[in-house]
């Protein structure tokens, strides 16, 4: 098995908490790396930067220091140039005071150099020139001793008056007045002051020493010489005297100024290179910050493009996993329940071992199989019910139809007069209330027949209640066969008949009764031969009730009764 | 893997850099009142090392620079576990020369102390610079009186820091006078010195002990350093009718003047007397017979020892040439005192690095007793003086026999306290 392999069994193990985790975890490191990579370049840009402001800085400063210094050295020399000519104290305060306080510049701007480049974010190597800025300030202060001491000596050796040059020039012209009219110590005084002059112009110390012998031996001619008096002598030998002590103090200070001017060539010597080096160190400094700004941003783009593409690509991989392992089964289940909400209880999302979306396509899975069982006795029921539902709504259709039957047998023999099946009694009163009705309502009017069987008792008696049952029968058959279609004719009770006609005058009625008269006049009937009958006619009036009206329908019978029997008689009401 | 330790992993790794940034240990403070020099354990041991290196004293301040070395070389380059780095100067042999060496060396915090002064004149200011940075220096070769101290007093150019194995002439001057006087009884004398401080020095102590025993100075005089022209002092010298001339000059000076004294039938009887700068092979080689008859006063040589042979060996096997005069052997004295404090004044810290006080340095330089230098035993008085005072008159007869051959022909010799 693959190394890819192991980590892709390993990885389809972990739960979704851990993939995530993971896949996060990563993308925050890539993010945070990302980060750590700006936050590194930023950092080292600022520090270029300080750097090249450090040394900018330094650079000015360092011009500043060399200048002044260079100032300092121009007031020096013309101190020297122009002491001779302007006077000393002239001199002093013009070139001298002036250089002292830039000198103190200069030491000032030297240690404030110095505490520069020990503070500020310069290179190892320009902190390391920090002694040679020490020797600097340490040289700018020896130069302004020196100036010091140089200046003391030049006054020593030519202050007006008080200098030694001065004094040697003073007793030299004494001497020279003194001796002037003399030959030998004359000679040998111009001897002695022409190498004071050689002396002067050369500052070779042979020179003096020859001068100062010449002094010798002007002392031995002064002792010798007929011309002096001895006063004049004396004065002469201590003019000479003070001359060669003078003279021969001249030397020495001309080796100090001598000591101090090599003093300032050897300080020249090693601080002008400082200042130089300092100056290109400077700008090699900023030359180099810039260098590494430039660098360290295209390296910083370059880390920030890659791991920004890393990071894309991660993520890529990382949503392809997510896919592969998460979203894929969680479409595969949203399918499966599709699938499952549409009847296709065949859905079987699959459901590998792992993590939380196996578990629940497993539960699916298992959801789906129980749901098929459910379903599958669910029809086997609905089956058995249908057919127990189907068997009994046989029977009861069976029960309704009987019922109906029943019903409608019940109706005719609850509304039919059960000999004769003409409408009994309640079937009439029910036509009569309806007629009534309609006839208040709408103004229509209708009439009724009331028969009854003439000696209808006799009949029974004489020939059966049998018989008198088929004359009644009969009789109906007759009203049955005459009478209208929306007549209603019934069995009003006994042997009287009713006979309800609507929309119909009472002329019209009297009329039918008539020809029922006749018809049961011709009729024999069975047995019993000739039967006639008595009829009362009514119409409704309004005001009528049921009552009324076949109370005067009754009385119109009654009429006929008494009129002999086997007449029609119309209500006296309806006709008058 | 739960969240809670993928949590502590992504701290742990966020937080390492500052975890392990706090590990770094602190510096250790310098209580030194002078302050401390802190080497790291992968950096040099500086010191200085001033001499004359160019001019006409270039020999003797190579002799002081090849002492150095050998002693650094018996200790394989280094000391206390670190390379010994020098930094050198040179100082032209004069007081500003000086100075200014001494400046560029002291402008470096981490040099620990300076070896030179090769002339006198410029330990001088050499000598301040080097004192008023608070560093220590030991010469093997400087032995004017002024440096140290005069008659048991501080003298006018002593500086706290300064020390030296040679010989403080301090009687060099009045053992040639007391040579003259009483040896080859001299009553008139006559002294030059260059102006600098050495031979100030020394004509100084020539004249003081020439007047108390009864002689006169009949001329102080005085030459510049880079004179030719020696005849108009050598006629002073005529006229003050000295028996003696004392001339404790440098070469070339000291050159010049001898082979003109010699020209000039006036000075054929003066007796001529230099000191030990002049002690040297070039110089009797220059003068060649002109030498002959003179005296020169200088400081005993050290004792023939085996030690002192194997030295000679060593200098001999480095340098492939004879060691031209003894001052090596101060010079390696002196460096070996300065190794020795050094390791007196040095502390190891917990840090590795290595701290040297320089008041401390300076403490274990002055407090060097009976240190066995290849001169004798050493002791460092409070004037900074290490070795004892003790010079040879000595009277060139064969200039053919060079310095060895002077040497051999000693004719006075003084000890202080003998």
């Amino acid at each position: 098995m693959s190394r890819l392999e192991t980590i892709s069994r390993l990885w389809r193990k972990q739960s979704i908490t851990i993939k995530f985790a993971c896949a996060f975890s990563l993308l925050f490191a890539l993010l945070v790396l990302e980060a750590l990579v700006g936050y590194g370049a930023l950092g080292v840009v600022l520090k270029a930067e300080a750097e090249i402001l450090s040394s900018v800085e330094i650079r000015q400063r360092v011009f500043k220091m060399d200048g002044e210094l260079e100032k300092a050295r121009r007031m020096y020399r013309d101190f020297f140039l122009t002491y001779s000519e302007i006077g000393f104290a002239k001199a002093h305060s013009q070139h001298f005071l002036p250089a002292k306080a830039v000198i103190s510049r200069v030491v000032a701007l030297s240690d404030d150099l110095r505490k520069i480049v020990e503070t500020s974010a310069v290179s190892v190597t320009l902190r390391e020139r920090n002694k040679d800025i020490a020797l600097y300030l340490s040289s700018a202060q020896r130069f302004g001793e020196s100036f010091e001491q140089i200046v003391d000596l030049v006054t020593i050796l030519a202050a007006p008056e008080s200098g030694l040059l001065p004094q040697l020039e003073q007793l030299g012209g004494r001497l020279d007045d003194m001796l002037r009219d003399t030959r030998e110590p004359y000679l040998l005084f111009l001897a002695m002051d022409r190498h004071r002059q050689e002396y002067l112009n050369s500052r070779q110390r042979p020179f003096l020493q020859m001068a100062l012998n010449s002094g010798f031996n002007l002392e031995q001619a002064l002792g010798a010489e007929p011309e002096l008096t001895p006063a004049r002598r004396e004065k002469a030998r201590k003019l000479l005297r003070d001359y060669l002590t003078v003279a021969g103090r001249i030397p020495d200070v001309d080796v100090k100024i001598r000591g101090l001017l090599n003093d300032f060539t050897l300080q020249a010597q090693a601080v002008d290179p400082i200042s130089r080096d300092l100056k290109a160190l400077a700008a090699l400094e900023v030359d180099r910050a810039r260098a590494r700004i430039n660098a360290v941003s295209r390296v910083a783009t370059v880390a920030i493009v890659v791991t920004a593409l890393i990071g894309l690509g991660f993520a890529l991989v990382v949503a392809a996993l997510i896919h592969a392992t998460v979203t894929r089964k969680i479409v595969a289940l949203t399918q499966a329940a599709g699938e499952l909400r549409a009847d296709g209880l065949e859905a079987r999302p699959q459901a590998q071992a792992g993590d939380e979306i196996s578990a629940l396509a497993a539960t699916f899975q298992g959801m789906v199989a129980r749901m098929q069982d459910l379903v599958a006795n669910l029809e086997s029921k609905v089956d058995q019910r249908t057919q127990e539902l189907a068997a009994a709504n046989d029977k009861l259709e069976q029960v309704v139809r009987e019922l109906d039957e029943k019903n409608q047998a019940l109706e005719v023999t609850t509304r039919t007069d059960r000999l004769t099946g003409l409408a009994n009694r309640r079937r009439l009163e029910e036509a009569l209330q309806t007629e009534v009705l309609r006839a208040r309502r709408y103004g229509k009017p209708f009439s009724v027949i009331l028969l009854d069987i003439d000696h209808f008792k006799k009949i029974n008696d004489q020939f059966g209640h049998q018989a008198g049952d088929n004359v009644l029968i009969a009789i109906a058959g007759l009203l049955t066969r005459t009478a209208r279609e929306t007549d209603v004719a019934g069995r009003y009770g006994g042997e009287e008949f009713l006979l309800v006609c609507p929309e119909t005058v009472v002329q019209v009625v009297a009329a039918l009764a008539e020809r029922l008269r006749v018809e049961f006049t011709t009729t024999d009937f069975p047995l019993v031969g000739q039967v006639t009958s008595s009829f009362g006619v009514a119409e409704f009036i309004q005001g009528d009730s049921v009552e009324s009206l076949v109370e005067r329908a009754d009385q119109a019978l009654y009429r006929a009764k008494g009129s002999g029997r086997n007449c029609v008689e119309v209500d006296v009401g309806t006709a008058g | 893997m739960n969240r809670a330790a993928l949590l502590v992993l992504l701290f742990a790794v966020l937080s390492a850099p500052f975890l392990l940034s706090a590990c770094a240990p602190a510096p250790e403070p310098c209580n030194d009142t002078l302050g401390c020099v802190d080497i790291g354990p992968d950096e040099p041991l500086k010191l200085g090392m001033i001499q004359a290196l160019t001019g006409t004293v270039a020999a003797l301040g190579q002799e002081q620079v090849r002492g150095l070395e050998l002693a650094l070389a018996r200790r394989n380059g280094k000391l206390l576990g670190h390379t010994v780095q020098l930094l050198s100067e040179d100082t032209y042999c004069n007081p500003e020369g000086g100075a200014n060496a001494a400046l560029k060396i002291v402008a470096d915090p981490k040099v620990l102390a300076i070896f030179g002064t090769t002339c006198s004149g410029a330990a001088a200011l050499a000598g301040e610079v080097m004192s008023k940075a608070g560093l220590s220096m030991i010469s093997g070769n400087n032995s004017a009186p002024f440096l140290t101290s005069i008659g048991g007093h501080r003298a006018p150019k002593w500086v706290a820091g300064y020390l030296r194995t040679a010989p403080n002439e301090e009687s060099a001057g009045p053992v040639a006078a007391r040579f003259a006087y009483k040896k080859l009884r001299i009553r008139r004398a006559a002294t030059i010195n260059d102006g600098d401080i050495y031979t100030q020095g020394l004509t100084n102590g020539f004249r003081h002990e020439f007047e108390r025993l009864g002689g006169t100075i009949v001329l102080d005089a005085t030459v510049n350093k880079n004179d030719t022209n020696m005849e108009p002092v050598l006629t002073t010298v005529v006229n003050s009718k000295a028996e003696l001339v004392f001339f404790p000059l440098f070469q070339p000076e000291g050159n010049h003047l001898l082979l003109q004294a010699r020209k000039m039938p006036a000075l054929a009887k003066t007796v001529l007397m230099s000191d030990g700068s002049l002690i040297e092979d070039s110089f009797i080689q220059a003068v060649q017979g002109a030498a002959v008859g003179m005296y020169f006063v200088g400081p005993t040589p050290p004792r023939k020892t085996a030690a002192l042979e194997k030295l000679a060996a060593e200098y001999q096997a480095r340098y492939h040439t004879l060691p031209p005069t003894y001052y090596y052997v101060n010079a390696f004295d002196a460096a070996n005192i300065l190794f020795d404090a050094i390791g007196k004044a040095a502390v190891q810290g917990a840090d590795g690095r290595l701290h040297i006080g320089r008041q401390a340095l300076r403490n274990a330089l002055y407090a060097t007793a009976n240190h066995a230098g290849q001169t004798g035993p050493l002791t460092c008085d409070e004037f900074g003086d290490c070795a004892a005072q003790s010079f040879n008159v000595l009277r060139m007869t064969d200039p053919a026999g060079g310095v060895e051959g002077l040497k051999g022909n000693t004719v006075y010799t003084y000890a202080k306290g003998q």
